[in-house]
């Protein structure tokens, strides 16, 4: 995908006349790695272009497939979840469906390290100050079968101890 | 019997103890052995010292001047009159009746009514010995053999209906201050109060057949603390509200179809009354209770201020009433407890929240720049637990300390806010949770012109709170919470055959047996393989079910238990979490209690964001007690005696944070 929108970002340049410069800004996404569940920072360049929905877009779509260069003790969204996610009025509203929505059978440190990925990479960007999560587009307590609360939106500070 | 006939017979009897004194009949009592006795003697869940009981001819006998009688008479709201060297002593209960004792005489009466003694009260020197079963029955106690001793619960004495035009009123009626818990049971639509620590007959009393048909009176829980309850299983569309009765020793109990009809007029209750009705709004918002705030004063110090709360009737503190006197809704004259404090970050603000078993009255005080330090002093009150430093996220709070400050002459704990600028406190009631004082630290700083003292009062109606969902905090009750069941799994590792459901329940039943070995009342949010809420329901019921459950049944400390798992195999050990601030030293002592007991990995206290142990009203936490995905943990987790040890650690952590069941 990043790929596609560099191609998509060089074509649109190029009609722009300024094909040797392209305007990108930094994205950072958070995977929570090791015993510690500890942030670890993947930045990537992205085209300036992108909106900030495509921007969120992109970054979840990241967390759910997950980075090959960082192990395999990176907690993941379990294999089968998708999500849509849409931004507005500073809140980035994330829908979950397939696998985890079905029922998340992890442990609690897992569930959490999973959300704080989210958040962390969400409000990340310029305009997202937190993150609703819903699942199959209903506001719910938790994951069934989770402990994790979503009934509120989240924030970096949900995480703080 | 009526009560002329009673005052009839009282007399009667009077002039035959007068007779059998002129006459010089053996008097058993005279000349009687007795013996030093180290019987332990209980009463409401705890151990009463008497200083010289001992046992003559087979039965119990106490001095009159014993601290331990004194002791006794308190906590069920009596007072004794006696001059030494005088031969009568009487007893003024709680519901006013008068229980009288005559040195010679073998009959006691109550109320004027004559009751043989097994012997009658002597002098021995100085000290005047009464038979103590016999007054401790008079007292409208029950004496039963209790492990090695005697133990006197107070009994429900009547349960009766009086059925009106618009309403029935079951009469719930005891001889000593009674204190109850409440909690309706929407689907069942079954209304229960429980009245911890007294026992009463099993019964069931017809109500006719328009409210509801009738309540069902039980007894339960352990023999030195059995627990009465009245279950009254109302028809639909009934309304019900609980009223303490003037005396203090009764509650009655309105049915009606109309709001209108749950009042009582007629009867002059001095106290608050609270209106509860099924589906009443679950207001939380916070009320400060009737200010009674000092006039401002350019003291920095607090000085003895004139003060005007109300325009009418001015308070200083030195009117405050002593906390004996302000105990009169509760009627004991114990020191209320603070079972639990709870520290809630608001958008306005920072709220200390204290649940409190009696009245209490309070002063605060502030500083003036640059100290600005700010106190709550909570007169009559005990802490139960630790002294505790609490964290806030106000960046100007630097820390909120709460301790017991002084034990005598009086019992004070002390809220201690220290900031780095002056703030401003509300201090009242929480609304909807007559049990429940909150402190309100606002983001706004207070008007220069602001007081630096005041005093106020918070009276707990010991009633059952407005809010349907929420019940009195019964303070020996803790609620279990085996994580998952039913239809959810949770975490399984198929390669041990272990199942998260099963094993959180198989250690929850076994952290409940001990519990209640230690004199702990147990709810426990499920106790077979199912789901609490609605299992084709959201998901949100399923976990706001197990909330609710603790919620409503009052318990003091909620516990979920679960196991945790992992992405890799590597990670092991125990993990405890809470998400307020406050109950970050609960959480402390479970994890380093299970941790030296089950000897599993120190992971730490972990503050996380769960939605049961946000969502309950008490002390919450969650303990992920081991990893299922970890072999060797997985290993310990197939063997019972392990199950037993964490068992034993989470348990032992209940006792060190709560100081174990206040009963």
């Amino acid at each position: 995908m990043l790929a596609a929108a560099a191609v998509w970002a060089l074509f649109l340049g190029g009609c722009a006349r300024h094909p040797h410069v392209l305007e990108t800004h930094q994205l950072t996404v958070y995977y929570c790695k090791g015993g510690t569940a500890a942030l670890v920072p993947l930045r990537f360049v992205v085209d300036s272009k992108l909106n900030e929905q495509q921007l969120a877009a992109f970054a979840v779509n990241q967390l759910l497939s997950g980075p090959s260069a960082l192990g395999n003790d990176v907690v993941l969204f379990p294999g089968g979840t998708r999500a849509t996610v849409s931004v507005s009025g500073g809140t980035a509203t994330v829908d979950l469906s397939g696998s985890v929505a079905d029922g998340f059978h992890g442990g609690t440190s897992e569930e959490t390290a999973m959300f704080k990925s989210l958040t962390y990479t969400l409000t990340g960007l310029p305009d997202v100050k937190n993150v609703k999560v819903l699942v199959k587009g209903q506001s719910v307590a938790a994951l069934p079968g989770g402990q994790f609360a979503l009934d509120e939106p989240l924030t970096r500070d949900t995480f703080a101890q | 019997m009526s009560r002329a006939l009673g005052r009839a017979v009282a007399i009667a009897s009077a002039l035959l103890a007068a007779a059998v004194v002129l006459a010089p009949l053996p008097v058993r009592a005279f000349g009687i052995a007795m013996t030093p006795s180290a019987a332990p003697v209980y009463v409401e869940g705890r151990q009463i010292r008497f200083e010289r009981l001992s046992v003559a001819d087979a039965e119990p006998v106490a001095a009159v001047a014993d601290p331990g009688l004194r002791d006794l008479l308190a906590a069920v709201g009596a007072k004794m009159t006696w001059e030494p060297g005088t031969r009568f002593v009487a007893l003024t209960r709680a519901d006013g009746e008068i229980v009288t004792f005559t040195v010679g005489s073998n009959a006691m009466t109550v109320d004027g009514t004559s009751t043989g003694l097994p012997f009658a009260p002597f002098y021995r020197g100085t000290d005047l010995f009464v038979p103590l079963q016999p007054l401790a029955q008079a007292l409208g106690l029950e004496a039963r053999r209790f492990r090695g001793g005697y133990v006197f619960v107070p009994r429900i004495l009547s349960v009766n209906r009086k059925i009106g035009l618009a309403r029935t009123i079951v009469e719930i009626q005891a001889a000593v201050p009674i204190a109850w818990h409440s909690a309706f049971h929407a689907r069942s639509r079954t209304l229960s109060l429980s009245f911890p620590g007294f026992s009463a007959d099993s019964k069931e009393v017809p109500l006719g057949n328009r409210e509801a048909a009738q309540a069902i009176v039980r007894q339960s829980g352990p023999p030195g603390f059995p627990i009465a309850t009245v279950a009254i299983h109302l028809f639909a569309g009934t309304k019900f509200a609980a009223h303490r009765m003037a005396s203090g020793v009764g509650v009655d109990v309105v049915l009606a179809r109309s709001e209108g009809a749950l009042r009582l007029n007629e009867r002059a209750t001095p106290k608050p009354v609270v209106v509860v009705s099924p589906g009443a709004a679950n207001g939380n918002a916070f009320a400060p209770a009737s200010p009674a705030t000092l006039a401002p004063s350019s003291e920095p110090t607090a000085e003895p201020i004139e003060a005007s709360p109300l325009p009418a009737s001015p308070i200083t503190p030195a009117v405050l009433p002593a906390p004996s006197q302000s105990s009169a809704t509760g009627g004991f004259s114990q020191p209320a407890k603070i079972t639990s404090v709870l520290v809630n970050d608001l958008a306005t603000g920072t709220r200390i929240t204290l649940t409190l078993s009696g009245n209490v009255s309070f002063e605060w005080h502030r500083l003036d720049q640059p100290d600005n330090r700010y106190w709550i002093d909570i007169h009559g009150a005990t802490l139960v637990g630790p002294a505790q430093t609490l964290a806030s996220k106000l960046p100007f709070v630097t820390n909120i300390e709460i301790t017991q400050h002084q034990i005598t002459p009086e019992a004070v704990v002390r809220v201690a806010i220290a900031p780095t600028q002056p703030i401003d406190v509300q201090i009242g009631q929480v609304e909807g949770s007559p049990d429940q004082m909150g402190i309100e630290i606002e983001n706004t700083a207070p008007s220069s012109d602001a007081p630096r003292a005041g005093v106020g009062s918070i009276a707990v109606t010991g009633g059952p709170s407005p809010r349907a969902s929420a019940a009195a905090t019964n303070p020996d009750l803790i609620a279990i919470d085996p994580g998952h069941g039913g239809n959810d799994p949770g975490a399984i590792n198929s390669g041990y055959g272990l199942v998260e459901k099963q094993l959180t329940l198989r250690l929850s039943r076994a952290v409940k047996t001990r519990l209640e070995r230690l004199g702990w009342q147990v709810v426990m949010t499920r106790d077979g393989d199912n789901e609490v809420g609605d299992p084709n329901g959201a998901d949100r019921q399923e976990l706001q079910a197990r909330c609710d459950v603790a919620n409503a049944a009052g318990a003091r400390l909620f516990v979920s238990i679960h196991m945790n798992s992992w992405v890799r195999p590597s990670l092991s050990g125990t993990t405890t979490y809470y998400w307020r601030r406050s109950d970050r030293a609960f959480a402390q002592a479970v994890e380093a209690a299970t941790v030296a007991s089950g000897g599993l990995a120190n992971d730490g206290v972990q503050r996380d964001d769960l939605y049961v142990i946000k969502h309950t009203n008490m002390p919450a936490v969650l303990v992920e007690a081991a990893f299922l995905s970890n072999p060797h943990d997985a290993t310990l987790l197939e063997q019972p005696s392990f199950i037993d040890r964490l068992a034993d650690g989470i348990v032992k952590g209940i006792m060190d944070y709560s100081g174990g069941p206040q009963g």
